[in-house]
């Protein structure tokens, strides 16, 4: 086992089958003893591994860095997710170990994921396709798929170019990670230890040209049969320059245009569709698509955007908009408005625009089994946002607060020092001792303000400042019991309010106010019953003598303070009643049961029976003349078991006769079960043959009779 | 006859001892009552009445007012009180209640693998924590020390180590506030990274003409320590040696990890081969690129690593001296 806080990494851990469908068969060769070949047939029994294939089921990720949806500085940390199925990224393979990519060999443990950092504009995942959709076209899948709808990333050449790993580099990015499963700090919930690994080989940057926080998305992809698309080994740099943080600009700049706006079209189909702005109704289901936009003067046509941003068909007022006189429109650029644009189909909603119709670059398409975003903001890393912490005691006021880190490229404000925020309201007003002056609504009406701290002080406090004085009761039944005056004449109602908390939060649980209430029932009656014990019991101790003659005084003053005294009489009663049990009143249940006489034994019953159980005689006599006799008893159980008798015993025919019967139905009843007929014969039973066959089994079962 | 009377007496302890070590009060009232104490579900506006006391980006520290958490248990008992029989009873028994209250409190949070606490209630501390960090990295680790856990910086005690003071309650109020309460005063306050982000990366080094390098402290693959060009194995990162990492032409950010992993294995002192029959694997490439993560310490002594410097470093009790010096010298005045 793997000691706390410490961890192993392994390289890879292949399964011992990958995913896929497997047939087991087995022959089996068996000879007689003469040679002869006995034929058997053969067994073929399949079965199925499986292992997630086009999504990754939610209990697989452990963990993801950067956080999901998270903002900070990651410029110099490698993206990763931790999975908890240790063979997951060998389950599959991406091509056949020994195969050949741009010079690069696939080993054994070459994984079929990869973890690709793509940040916005660079690609486009696409989410609930057909899993057909999901690879490359002219690319398939074979094999089972785990689910019939995933999710791709579409990304052209010129990016996959750019980040996506080598078939080298795909080993180095996966390791396993042993860590100690009771470590709850490492293990993250896993159940045996074992966690695999995938990194990703792109290091998140901040747009410093820019000075703008740059967002990314982090996809784990599926890579089976497409290892021929990714990149070939390129020669290395020792550095990296800003200036090629933007991949492909005009990409960027469709993605950007194509997505700007605040309702937005879904579907767009590949259709062309000519703009004419001459009819009027075509462009008033335009605007109502929401593909004919009017903004700043400007009617913009959305759908036909251009790497150049957005197609400004005209100028125009906003009066003749709303009147949808599109002759009013003056064409900025002639030939814009005639362009072939595309025409705009569905409803509002996320738009989703593919990118391969826009852009005449080869598109690759990638199973998505997860992704997350994240956005590289420049500053922000856990380090800054901790040493920067404002710190102090709870009832410290701090002056204005901290201020977010901004990254280095930040341009400084120029100009007058703006001033600080106008005051909307009174500042607050604390005191030493970390309570705060608060508006107060009194019972009566009054507008007051009252001192408030909160179960927070900024000092080490008394557990209960009210004790020493008497007047004040140690449990407050109601929350004014707990108000207080403080010495510039102003109430404290810290302890009222958490007392009237404590109850509210009580009375919102009807099972806590249940429980209290069976409670006060049951050991408030109880504890009742017990002080009213001691009272009777502590003044009249003899009536316990008299009850207990020999009674451990201790003891039972100990049950009587417990509020035991009924257990205690109990006990006391029956030991009365034993010792004295021809003064009881009722009919005491008998002592020994002298035995029940048995028909047709002739002879003396006392005789067998002290026969039989080797006891003596005389003893079973007086047991029969007197069973209620404790002298009876006590020599029942002083006497000890002597030899059993092996004597005859004399059976009248009555009996005799009864057994024989009994003996003959049983017999005849087996054999006809045996046999299968009531017409038993000797020659039956003599014919009687084994079944050797089927045949014979239904001949003698069914055609007997 | 002796039997029957012996069984009497056998009735009489048996129950005498379960009486004993049965609580006054039933365990689901103890627990609600524990999970009070320890400010469940009480309103965040009862715990901090103004937002002025806790600004963005802040951390404060505390002591729990018992008296209060004392109050609100004594509203809880309150409730169904209808009569002065049942309040001079509760009365009565509100000692022992509050006894068992404060054995029950302390098994509110029960960290798997980890012995229970057990014994009566000290002085309970805690820190507020309002911060993107909060958001940005859940499962923060919290630990408190009583003394300085040890001149190993990366040591952890376990939670049940005597020198740890055992945390009370752990839990994100809302998504960027995080309330921490532990069983006595701590000396030395942790907040570290998810361990989960055991995280891969290097170091980043910009020049003037916007060129950006980057480098990786070398380790040794047999031990996971850091390694100087002689073979020596300081304790700083800093002073071992430096390899540099290698980049992909035409694209920011993105390594170049063959090669990269070539120029680990070329440093003599990894202890890695590149050799065509041991390639550089997965795991000794990850070993190279993990950055330990990072670790904020409050404290009172100044602590001797590279993080610690950087850290500021008040205490409670150092804080809570001056104030109460403070509050001393103005109740005097008046």
């Amino acid at each position: 086992m793997v000691a706390r806080g410490k961890f192993f990494l392994y390289d890879s851990i292949t399964p011992a089958l990958t995913a896929g469908s497997y047939t087991l068969s087995s022959d089996l060769d068996v000879q007689a003893s003469d040679g002869t070949p006995l034929p058997v047939a053969p067994l073929n029994t399949h079965f199925n591994v499986t292992a997630p294939r086009l999504k990754l089921p939610p209990d697989q990720a452990l963990m993801t860095f950067p956080p999901a949806n998270s903002e900070g500085a990651y410029e110099s940390r490698l993206p990763q997710i931790v999975l908890k199925k240790r063979t997951l990224p060998w389950d599959r393979s991406a091509a056949n170990p020994g195969a050949v990519f741009h010079g690069q060999t696939v080993q054994t443990t070459t994984p079929w994921l990869a973890l690709v950092i793509i940040a916005e504009g660079e690609g486009q995942i696409v989410h609930d396709q057909p899993w057909q959709e999901c690879v490359t076209p002219g690319k398939t899948l074979d094999g089972n798929k785990d689910v019939p709808r995933a999710s791709y990333l579409s990304v052209p050449q010129s990016t996959v170019t750019a980040v996506f790993p080598t078939v080298d580099d795909l080993t180095l990015l996966t390791h396993v990670r042993e860590v100690n499963p009771d470590d709850t700090e490492n293990a993250m919930g896993d159940d045996d230890g074992f966690l695999a690994v995938v990194i990703g080989n792109r290091m998140p940057q901040y747009d410093t040209q820019n000075c703008r926080p740059k967002a990314y998305t982090a996809c784990l992809i599926n890579l089976e049969g497409q290892l021929d698309a990714l990149p070939p080994p390129a020669p290395p740099r020792n550095f990296f320059e800003m200036s090629d943080l933007f991949l492909n600009e005009e990409l960027a700049g469709y993605a950007a245009s194509v997505s700007s706006g605040t309702a937005v079209p879904q579907k767009v189909s590949t259709d062309a569709r000519l703009l004419d702005l001459g009819d009027s109704d075509a462009m008033a289901d335009a605007v109502r698509r929401g593909e004919v936009v009017f903004h700043n003067g400007n009617l913009v046509d959305r759908a036909g955007a251009t790497p150049d941003g957005l197609n400004v068909l005209g100028r125009m007022d906003s009066i003749s908009f709303l009147e949808s006189d599109f002759s009013a429109v003056r064409a900025t650029t002639s030939a814009a408005t005639h362009d072939e644009v595309r025409r705009v189909e569905g409803s509002f909603s996320a738009f989703n625009f593919p990118l391969e119709i826009l852009f005449p670059e080869k598109f690759f398409r990638f199973p998505v089994l997860t992704s997350w975003r994240f956005t590289c903001s420049g500053a922000g890393s856990f380090r800054q946002l901790m040493t920067s912490l404002d710190v102090g005691l709870l009832g410290t006021v701090s002056e204005g607060g901290y201020a977010r880190a901004l990254p280095k490229c930040a341009p400084d404000v120029q100009g007058d020092d703006p001033g600080s925020d106008p005051v909307t309201q009174l500042p607050l007003e604390t005191a030493e001792t970390g309570h705060v002056g608060l508006p107060h609504l009194t019972r009566t009406g009054e507008n007051a303000n009252a001192w408030y701290r909160g179960p927070f002080s900024p000092h080490q406090l008394l557990r209960n400042p009210l004790a020493q004085e008497a007047q004040f009761p140690v449990l407050a039944h109601v929350s004014d019991h707990l108000r207080m005056m403080t010495p510039d004449g102003r109430e404290d109602v810290s302890l009222a309010v958490a007392f009237e908390t404590g109850r509210l939060l009580a009375m919102s649980q009807p099972s806590f106010v249940a429980a209290m209430q069976r409670w006060r029932a049951e050991q408030f009656g109880a504890s009742r019953a017990r002080l009213v014990q001691q009272t009777v019991f502590l003044e009249s101790r003899d009536i316990l003598g008299r009850l207990l003659d020999d009674f451990d005084e201790d003891r039972i003053l100990d049950a009587i303070n417990k509020g035991l005294v009924s257990e205690l009489m109990e006990g006391g009663i029956i030991r009365a009643m034993e010792l004295r049990r021809e003064r009881v009143i009722s009919t005491p249940v008998e002592l020994v049961n002298p035995g029940t006489q048995a028909v047709g034994l002739a002879g003396d019953f006392n005789a067998f029976l002290a026969d039989g159980l080797g006891m003596d005689r005389a003893l079973v006599n007086q047991i029969a003349a007197q069973p209620d006799n404790l002298d009876t008893f006590a020599a029942l159980q002083a006497s000890e078991p002597g030899r059993v008798s092996s004597a005859e015993i004399d059976l009248n025919g009555q009996v005799e006769g009864q057994l024989g019967d009994v003996l003959t139905t049983g017999v005849f009843d087996l054999a006809k079960t045996a046999i299968g007929t009531d017409r038993i014969r000797e020659d039956t039973i003599r014919d009687l043959d084994e079944f050797s066959s089927f045949d014979s089994f239904v001949k003698d079962r069914f055609e007997r009779n | 006859m002796a039997l029957s009377h012996n069984m009497t007496l056998q009735l009489i302890a048996d129950a005498v001892t379960e009486g004993a070590e049965a609580t006054v009060a039933p365990p689901e009232i103890l627990s609600f009552l524990a999970k009070l104490r320890m400010l469940d579900g009480v309103p965040f506006n009862n715990l901090v009445p103004d937002t002025e006391l806790l600004p963005n980006e802040s951390i404060r520290f505390f002591y729990l007012d018992r008296a209060w958490t004392d109050a609100l248990v004594q509203g809880a008992l309150s409730v169904a009180t209808t009569n002065t029989i049942e309040r001079g009873q509760l009365e009565r028994f509100y000692p022992q209640i509050e006894g068992e209250v404060d054995d029950a409190e302390r098994r509110y949070r029960a960290p798997g693998g980890e012995p229970l606490l057990r014994g009566t209630a000290g002085v309970v501390t805690g820190f507020l924590l309002r911060s993107a960090a909060v958001a940005g990295w859940p499962g923060l680790h919290v630990r408190a020390y009583k003394d300085e856990p040890g001149p190993n910086d990366t040591d952890i005690h376990p939670e049940s180590h005597p020198s740890r003071i055992k945390l009370l309650r752990l839990e994100r109020l809302s998504p960027a506030v995080l309330l921490a309460m532990f069983d006595g005063i701590p000396k030395v306050l942790h907040i570290e990274e998810p361990r989960q982000g055991i995280q891969f990366g290097v170091n980043l080094k910009t020049s003037a003409r916007g060129r950006t390098t980057a480098t990786v402290p070398a380790r040794n693959v047999r031990n996971g320590n850091y390694v100087d060009k002689n073979g020596a194995e300081p304790k700083d990162p800093t002073q071992a040696q430096q390899i540099p990492v290698r980049f992909r032409l035409g694209a920011a950010g993105v390594l170049d990890l063959s090669n990269t992993a070539r120029a680990f294995a070329s440093a003599n002192t990894t202890n890695m081969s590149a050799g065509p029959g041991d390639p550089v694997d997965g795991a000794e490439f990850a070993l190279q690129m993990i950055r330990f993560p990072f670790r904020q310490v409050f404290a009172q002594d100044a602590g001797t690593t590279a993080t610690q410097n950087d850290a500021f470093k008040p205490t409670v009790a150092k804080v809570a001296e001056r104030y109460t010096q403070v509050l001393k010298q103005k109740l005097g005045e008046i």
